[in-house]
Parts: C-alpha cells; sequence; structure tokens
C-alpha cells in the first residue's frame, strides 16, 4: 500500500459523484411536477418521464460507478472545477422537459429557460407562461428553489462525510465573502441555513393562500419571491394580486436579499445581530432611500401618493433584492427611476444571501478602501485598514474584491457588446447584460429603454452569452474562470 | 460535543485538527488571524481570531454550549485565566496547560476546581515523564500504554540479524506462533505501512507492536534487541524538560547536565543534589567530549533548539552513545530524523495532544496516541451496544484498509485478535488507522450508548 500520494490533476471519481448525487436530487425535485402532470392530465407526462428517465440513468451512472466515497478530499481547484460544472450539467438536466413535446423549444430556448431558473435570473423565451401545461410551469419555478441558495450548498448539506471539502465547495460558490459560520461543523451550518430558506418558503407559501390567492398562483409566487427567481405563473400574476399580498411579497423578496446567516439569528429572536451587522444596515439605508426616491419622483410627475408609494417599495424591494418580480410593465417612467433601478441593478443584494448583484458588503469594501487611499494622498504616512463589523479585512481580501469588480464590469461590458452586435441598442444592451449576470432578469427597465424588447427574439449568439453572464454573476465569477483557465489545467 | 480550543500556535492547532477528525464540534480562539485562516481551510471547524482571556470572544466562540474549554496557550496564567471565564460564563469543564508542575498535585485541586479549573496538564512534565519510561525500558523507541496498562504499544527498530528481517507476516506468524503479540504497522522510508500477509519486513524498519508486559522480553528475544543497562546519563539543556527529567533521574542514574545559562545553573544546583552541573554550550563538541559523553549510555537533547538536538544526538551516536533521545518540535523534522539514526523523539505538542486526548473520552473513543513520525494515530475504543462490530467476526466487519485492530481485552483478559474473533459490547479495541479512515472507524464501534467524561486520576502523571 502506497501512501506517497500519486499524482493526480484531479479528484475525478469525487467530482462525478457530486454531479450524480445533484442529477438525483433533480429527479427527485422532479417528482412533483411528475405527480402532478399524472393528475391534471396536462400532456406533458411523457416530457416529464423521459427527462425523469434521463436523471435517475446519468445520476445513477455518475453516482454508483464513476463515485468513489472514500477518498474524500477535495483540492481547491477541484472544488471550483466541481462548482462550474455542476452550474453547467444541472440546467442542462432540467432543459430536457422544455425540448420535448408538448411544448418543444429550441434546445437553445430549453437551455436558456432552464439556466435562468436555476440562477433565480427569470429572464424567460416564453411569452405568456399561462400557456404553459401545469406541470412544466411547476418545475420552472421549483427550479428556481433548487437553485436559489445554490446548488453546493445542496451537497454540502446531504453529504456529510465531504471533509475539508465542504468548506471549499461553500467558498467556491459564495466566492468567500460570507462571514463566520453559524456552527463548528459546516454540513451542520448549511443544514441551519437550509432551515431558514424552508421557513420563508412556506410562511410566504401559507401567507398569500391565506391572502386568497389560488393554490397555484401561491405556490409559484413563494418559490419565486423567497429564491429571488423573477419567473411569474402567469402575465397578470401581480397585476391582478391584492394589495396584502403584494406587501406580503414584497417583505419576503426583500428579506431574501439578506444574509442567511443574519435571518436565522433573527429567528432565534437575536434581533440586535442584525442591527449591529454594517452590511444589514446599509443594505436597509439604500433600499429606504431608494423607495423615497422612485416615490418622490413617481408622486411629482403625477402618480396618485399611495400608489406611488407601494409602487415604490415594491419596485425597489424587487430591484435591490435581484428578484425581479415585475408589477407592471406599462409604466411611463420619470427618468429618476430608472437611474435608480440601473444602480440598484449594479448594486445587487447583501452578501450570503439568495440574490445576486457586485453585493453591498463589496461595494461597501470598496468604498471603505478608497476613502482610505484617499485620505493616504494627504497624510503619506497614515496606517490604515479597512474594516467591517468591527473586523479588519486583510489586504488580501480587498484585492479579492477589487478583482472580483473589475472582472464584473468586464463581463457586464462583454455581455453589452455582444447584445449591441445582435442589433439592441447601447443602453438596453447594457442594461440587460447588467440584469442577468445579477441574476435580476426581468425588470421594467429594459421595457421602459426599448419596449419591443423579448429574449425570444435574440440570436443564439446572445442567448449563449446570456446565459454565460447568469452563471457567471450565480457563481460570483472565479469559479467559472478557473474551470476555462489553462493555469488551472497544467501539472504542477 | 463542543469544545473550545484557546491556544496560540501549533499545540492548539494539532489538537483542534486531530478532534474534529473524531466527529467534534471544535471552534479555535487564536490571536494569530493568518494561521486561522489556514487551519479553517485544511479542517471542517470554526476559527476565532481574538484573546481567550476576553469574555466578548469566548460569547462569540459560544462559551455557553460549550463541553470542553482546553486552554493550551504558552502562558500558564493566561490559560487559567480563560478557564476561570470560561467556566463562569458556562462551560461545563476546563482544562489548563500549565508549566508549573507545583500546580498539579492533589492538594490544591478543590482550590482550583472552585476557580472553574478543572484539570490541569504540563506537558513539560509530561514529556519527562516519557524520558524517564524510555530509558526505563530502553529497547523500544516509543511506548504507550492502552487499557489501562493491559495492552501496550512498543515501536521497534529492525536492525541487522533481527530474526524478523527477511521474513514476511505470514512467516512470522507461524515460526513465533507463541509470540503473542501483533505488528500493526511498519515505516519505511518515511512511509508508514500496514502489513499484510505477504509484507516482508526489511532491515530498517520501524515496526509497531502491540502485546502485553510480560511479553517484552518474548518480543525483545524474537526482534534481537538486547537491553542495554542505563547507568548514566547526559542532559542538554536545562529547561523544564530537562529539570523534570533530571529531577526523576538523578536517584538512580549518575546525571551530566549542560546548560548554556549561568543563571539557571546555579538554580538547577540548589535542586538538583547529586548532580553533575556544566555551564555550557550543547554545540560545543569539544566540552561534551571532555564532559564524558563517549562514556555515556544516554544521551538526551532537549535544548529550545531542535535542530541543536538533533545534531548532537547524531553525534553522540557516532561517539558510541547507545541510547538518544532528542526534543523535535518541528513535526516535518520528525520522521527524517528517525531516519537518520536517533532513537527517540520527544515532541510536546504531539505527547500534549494524545494526553488531553483522554478528557475527552467518548463511548467510543477511549485514548489515544498521535504517533510522532507517522501521521497514524492508535486510538482504543469501547465497543458499542448493538453497534455494527458486534455483528459479524473481525474477518467479515468492513474494516478500511488503511487500519488494523491491534489488540482486544475482554472483561481485563487480552485477546490477540484473528479472523474469526467475535467482538462484544464492552471490549475494548485498540485500532491503528490513518487519520483519513478514522471517521469510518469510529461508526463500526458506535453503539447507542451516551457519551460520558472521564476522570483522570493523578497519578498517571
Amino acid at each position: 500500500m502506497n501512501h506517497s500520494k500519486s499524482y493526480r490533476l484531479a479528484n475525478y471519481r469525487l467530482m462525478a459523484f457530486i454531479c450524480g448525487a445533484l442529477l438525483l436530487v433533480l429527479a427527485a425535485a422532479m417528482l412533483l411536477p411528475l405527480v402532478v402532470s399524472l393528475i391534471v392530465d396536462d400532456g406533458a407526462l411523457p416530457a416529464l418521464l423521459i427527462s425523469e428517465a434521463v436523471n435517475i440513468v446519468l445520476g445513477c451512472l455518475l453516482y454508483f460507478l464513476a463515485g468513489h466515497r472514500h477518498d474524500n478530499e477535495l483540492l481547491g481547484r477541484e472544488s471550483f472545477w466541481t462548482t462550474a460544472f455542476a452550474w453547467i450539467l444541472v440546467p442542462l438536466a432540467g432543459a430536457v422537459p422544455f425540448m420535448l413535446p408538448p411544448l418543444s423549444l429550441s434546445p437553445a430556448d430549453a437551455i436558456f429557460e432552464s439556466v435562468s431558473g436555476f440562477t433565480t435570473t427569470g429572464s424567460s423565451v416564453i411569452p405568456s407562461p399561462e400557456s404553459l401545461p401545469l406541470s412544466l410551469l411547476l418545475w420552472r419555478h421549483i427550479s428556481q428553489w433548487l437553485g436559489g441558495l445554490g446548488l453546493m450548498l445542496i451537497i454540502v448539506a446531504l453529504h456529510r462525510n465531504l471533509r475539508v471539502g465542504s468548506l471549499r465547495l461553500y467558498d467556491a460558490e459564495f466566492s468567500g465573502t460570507v462571514q463566520r459560520k453559524l456552527h463548528p461543523r459546516i454540513a451542520t451550518s448549511v443544514s441551519y441555513m437550509w432551515q431558514v430558506y424552508l421557513i420563508l418558503t412556506v410562511v410566504l407559501f401559507a401567507g398569500l393562500l391565506a391572502c386568497g390567492n389560488g393554490l397555484r398562483s401561491s405556490f409559484c409566487l413563494a418559490l419565486s419571491a423567497v429564491s429571488t427567481g423573477g419567473f411569474l405563473p402567469s402575465s397578470d400574476a401581480l397585476a391582478s394580486a391584492n394589495v396584502p399580498s403584494l406587501v406580503l411579497i414584497g417583505l419576503f423578496m426583500w428579506f431574501s436579499g439578506v444574509n442567511v446567516a443574519l435571518l436565522h439569528h433573527l429567528f432565534h429572536g437575536r434581533v440586535s445581530n442584525l442591527f449591529r451587522d454594517d452590511e444589514f444596515r446599509t443594505y436597509s439605508a439604500v433600499s429606504l432611500f431608494a423607495a423615497l426616491a422612485c416615490f418622490l419622483a413617481l408622486s411629482f410627475s403625477g402618480g396618485n401618493s399611495w400608489h406611488s408609494l407601494g409602487y415604490g417599495l415594491f419596485h425597489v424591494s424587487s430591484t435591490i433584492s435581484t428578484c425581479g418580480l415585475v408589477l407592471d410593465n406599462s409604466v411611463d417612467w420619470p427618468p429618476l427611476v430608472g437611474v435608480v433601478t440601473f444602480l440598484l441593478i449594479i448594486l445587487g443584494a447583501s452578501s450570503g444571501s439568495t440574490g445576486g448583484g457586485i453585493k453591498v458588503k463589496r461595494i461597501m469594501i470598496l468604498r471603505r478602501y478608497v476613502n482610505n487611499y484617499i485620505s493616504r494622498m494627504l497624510h503619506p504616512n497614515v496606517v490604515f485598514s479597512v474594516r467591517l463589523n468591527g473586523v479588519s479585512l486583510s489586504g488580501d481580501y480587498v484585492a479579492k474584491v477589487f478583482a472580483f469588480l473589475f472582472l464584473y464590469v468586464l463581463f457586464v461590458v462583454a455581455g453589452g457588446v455582444v447584445l449591441a452586435l445582435c442589433g439592441c441598442d447601447i443602453p438596453t444592451a447594457l442594461t440587460v447584460a447588467a440584469a442577468n449576470i445579477a441574476n435580476l432578469g426581468p425588470t421594467p427597465l429594459i421595457n421602459s429603454l426599448s419596449p419591443l424588447f423579448s429574449y425570444a427574439a435574440l440570436p443564439l449568439a446572445a442567448k449563449v452569452s446570456l446565459m454565460v453572464l447568469m452563471i457567471a454573476g450565480r457563481i460570483e465569477i472565479f469559479a467559472l474562470l478557473a474551470l476555462f483557465s489553462p493555469a488551472y489545467w497544467h501539472k504542477r | 460535543m463542543n469544545i473550545i480550543i484557546a491556544g496560540d500556535g501549533e499545540v492548539g492547532f494539532h489538537l483542534a485538527k486531530q478532534l474534529t477528525e473524531l466527529s467534534f464540534n471544535i471552534t479555535v480562539v487564536d490571536p494569530h488571524s493568518e494561521l486561522l485562516k489556514k487551519l479553517e481551510s485544511e479542517s471542517d471547524l470554526l476559527t476565532i481570531a481574538g484573546e481567550a482571556t476576553s469574555p466578548r470572544i469566548l460569547e462569540e466562540a459560544n462559551v455557553r454550549e460549550c463541553d470542553l474549554f482546553l486552554a493550551v496557550l504558552h502562558d500558564e496564567s493566561v490559560n487559567l485565566m480563560a478557564c476561570c471565564l470560561a467556566r463562569k460564563l458556562g462551560a461545563k469543564k476546563t482544562v489548563a496547560r500549565v508549566s508549573n508542575a507545583e500546580l498539579l498535585g492533589d492538594r490544591h485541586r478543590s482550590m482550583f476546581r472552585e476557580l472553574g479549573v478543572d484539570e490541569m496538564v504540563c506537558p513539560e512534565r509530561i514529556a519527562a515523564k516519557e524520558i524517564t519510561n524510555l530509558l526505563n525500558n530502553n529497547v523500544a523507541t516509543e511506548t504507550f500504554d492502552f487499557t489501562g496498562g493491559l495492552l501496550t504499544m512498543y515501536l521497534l527498530r529492525l536492525d541487522r540479524g533481527s530474526a524478523v528481517v527477511g521474513l514476511s507476516v505470514k512467516d512470522l506468524s507461524q515460526t513465533y506462533h507463541s509470540l503473542r503479540a501483533h505488528i500493526v504497522a511498519t515505516v519505511r522510508n518515511g512511509e508508514t505501512i500496514i502489513p499484510h500477509a505477504d509484507f516482508v519486513f526489511r532491515e530498517g524498519d520501524l515496526a509497531y507492536i502491540i502485546s502485553e508486559r510480560q511479553q517484552l522480553d518474548e518480543i525483545k528475544k524474537v526482534v534481537g534487541k538486547e537491553t542495554v543497562k542505563v547507568k548514566n546519563a547526559m542532559i542538554a539543556g536545562g529547561g523544564r524538560i530537562g529539570r523534570y527529567a533530571a529531577l526523576t533521574l538523578k536517584d538512580r542514574l549518575s546525571i551530566t547536565l549542560i546548560e548554556e545559562d549561568r543563571r539557571r545553573c546555579s538554580e538547577l544546583s540548589e535542586i538538583l543534589g547529586n548532580t553533575l552541573i556544566i555551564n555550557g554550550d550543547a554545540t560545543d563538541i569539544d566540552l561534551l567530549k571532555e564532559e564524558g559523553l563517549a562514556n555515556q549510555d544516554a544521551f538526551i537533547a532537549v535544548t529550545n533548539s531542535s535542530e541543536t538536538n538533533v545534531l548532537t544526538c547524531l553525534h553522540a551516536k557516532q561517539l558510541g552513545v547507545k541510547k538518544t533521545i532528542a526534543l523535535v518540535e518541528n513535526t516535518g523534522f520528525i520522521s527524517l530524523s528517525q531516519d537518520i539514526g536517533i532513537d527517540t523523539i520527544i515532541n510536546k505538542k504531539l505527547i500534549t495532544a494524545s494526553y488531553i486526548a483522554r478528557f475527552i473520552v467518548t463511548a467510543e473513543a477511549v485514548s489515544s496516541k498521535w504517533l510522532s513520525g507517522t501521521n497514524a494515530e492508535l486510538i482504543e475504543f469501547v465497543v458499542g451496544k448493538r453497534s455494527a462490530a458486534t455483528r459479524k467476526p473481525i474477518g467479515e466487519l468492513k474494516v478500511p484498509h488503511d487500519a488494523t485492530i491491534g489488540g482486544i481485552v475482554r472483561d481485563d483478559k487480552v485477546l490477540l485478535p484473528s479472523r474469526d474473533t467475535q467482538l462484544a459490547a464492552g471490549d475494548r479495541v485498540v485500532v491503528f488507522m490513518l487519520p483519513k479512515v478514522m471517521a469510518q472507524v469510529a461508526r463500526l464501534f458506535k453503539g447507542n450508548d451516551i457519551p460520558f467524561f472521564s476522570h483522570l486520576d493523578s497519578d498517571s502523571l
């Protein structure tokens, strides 16, 4: 028996095992639409059965044949690869039901819809969701919910003896922005996060039912709001909803943009933890300020003030949490609302939440660093440290934030260029790129810029680049780059 | 079980890593945030950068729900203070590392209990104790008692001319079937090997043998080791370990102690009666020769510098000293030092960690020995009620390839494991394993009993 580790490029077996496990989770989740289809007989049963079979066969193949549990060490680059790979494989597997009849979308469209679901973006190539068979509609919303907290977090919670690899997977998906774990054991802290997520979903679902919404729209809207997804069960689902439901949805969307760890403290009655957190305070302040700006702008341009207030709050909550549930697409906006919306798209939600974007925490770090830097220009010998929540951050950490910002801007610009080449005007192109990398998806801003814009009409190149943006935004870019960076493939 | 480890460097980190493997929930409090980041990326535990004596930091570490608080910083007053605080803030049991052996006695135990310090550990004294043990039965380079002394682990080097060299495991058991001993592992060129039937022993292998104490003479005969009668010894370094070692050995052996610091020399001369205390530099080989290094039976190098200890030991070996013991603090050096011929390496970190692990007795794991020179571990388990291990004989159990059962104690009687042995609940089993299979092995013995704490008896010190 030899213990000097023979060289391996990667622990392929464990990577395969993880991907297999995810496919089996997918298969389990697909049982719900399958049963629904069986009951209501909506014509999608064959499609679902086929994709269920694909998931199970492929999943079992990866899980049982290639999978090997005992060598459970996952090195840094392997965890990046696994993360990126899983985020490509799972949406592909999830797209199968959309490709088959009765829907028969083209592969590109089906994959776009699935990527958009799992990354909780919510951009859709299907113009009227009410025309979808019920089971496929449910599948679209379930995919958002599964992707909401992150695919790797499913693995970490389920596969407890992954040892060190767990933290690496968790880090790869969150780019190391998450603060202290909730429990010394990573698997336990992740299961706390799932508890919070589940509670939010169930409470919102029950609340929406109590407000008199139908089973179908309550379920779909609850999944969309808590996962900060953005798919709608029907085009007028929100326009026709009553005020209490909208208040409820707005509130839950906003809370879904808060760090899940903080919500865990909140659920355990440690409210002060919430308000001591720098990021939460900034997130709240920005939200209120933006809502106020929208309210004033809409009131001055002649809107009913109650309506303007409600609209402003809901819109800001939907945008800052990168949820993208659109209340009303046909608004004639004052310019200020558009500007505020664009800024919120760039900002994004809190770190460690289901939302996307650059994240409030990173912007705070950058702002503090720049402040300090300016003071260095005045006092060349000043010693400073960037502090967040009373803890000073290392230079490495700040450098990583800068690197992220650079990559993020680069991706938005590159995506914008592709869209512009495909015929969008430049403001629309940049907005669409920014909204998709932030996993926001639908926003009234796109419609107010070019009312005729539709994802379905985009050429293939634009769809592919948007898919790349969605995945990049969801796994915070670094993990995706690791898959394509030659340095990661070299033997050392 | 939730354990908080307050440390300032390697002892704490080592403990944390090992205990994480045993599926405890570990939180490490340490002032070095950069080192913590590395630790956290290597093990599944929580780290908090800060001082262990800050109540705020302790509360952040969730001391209220802490079952065991270990303070293993270098400074004993910090450890005692941290334990007091942790106890008042809710820790159920506290252990402090101390450097003053005076605190350890039974006389003050209740006073410290009242203050909130349940147990105290003095690594220097344990190291000194280990040195005395090794000189007493100087065949082995490392020994450790399990199951209250019924089973003992010996580490022996297979020298040229040993009858075992050239034999395979199968041959060995046929030739010496009366020998009640089990070779659980060998280390060859720094690599740990669990010998299966066709494995052939070679000269220079280090063999980990588990056996009863009475069998030592038999083992000696088979392995071809002769006991060296140690009459005199030279100790280089008059720090705490050197002092404790000299204190325990001075009545039986004639001791020469070399210490560089003149003031410390005069302090030592006050407590050490019949010991020759020489003021000088241990790296000065001429001085050592002049003081009769070549005529010594044993040479013990315990200065603060690991390099000095290794080099002076090599020199002593060259001059014909039969037994050399070196204190090596850098764990990376250990296997290398053993390869180049130093008999025994003492490492305070490993000793302390092994020792503290005795406090953390669960239903399954009773005591454990973290071995120097290899990353493997010996752990004593109690077979749990209705555990997987009780269902089939050993040969059919799914024992991982990187683990082997070394010995079994049932009702105070030693059994040597064979393929047909059937384990029963309550048996104590000593298992040799690599850390990566630890969780799997622990699962084999896990029953439905409730974990409990052990109580340390003070004479084991």
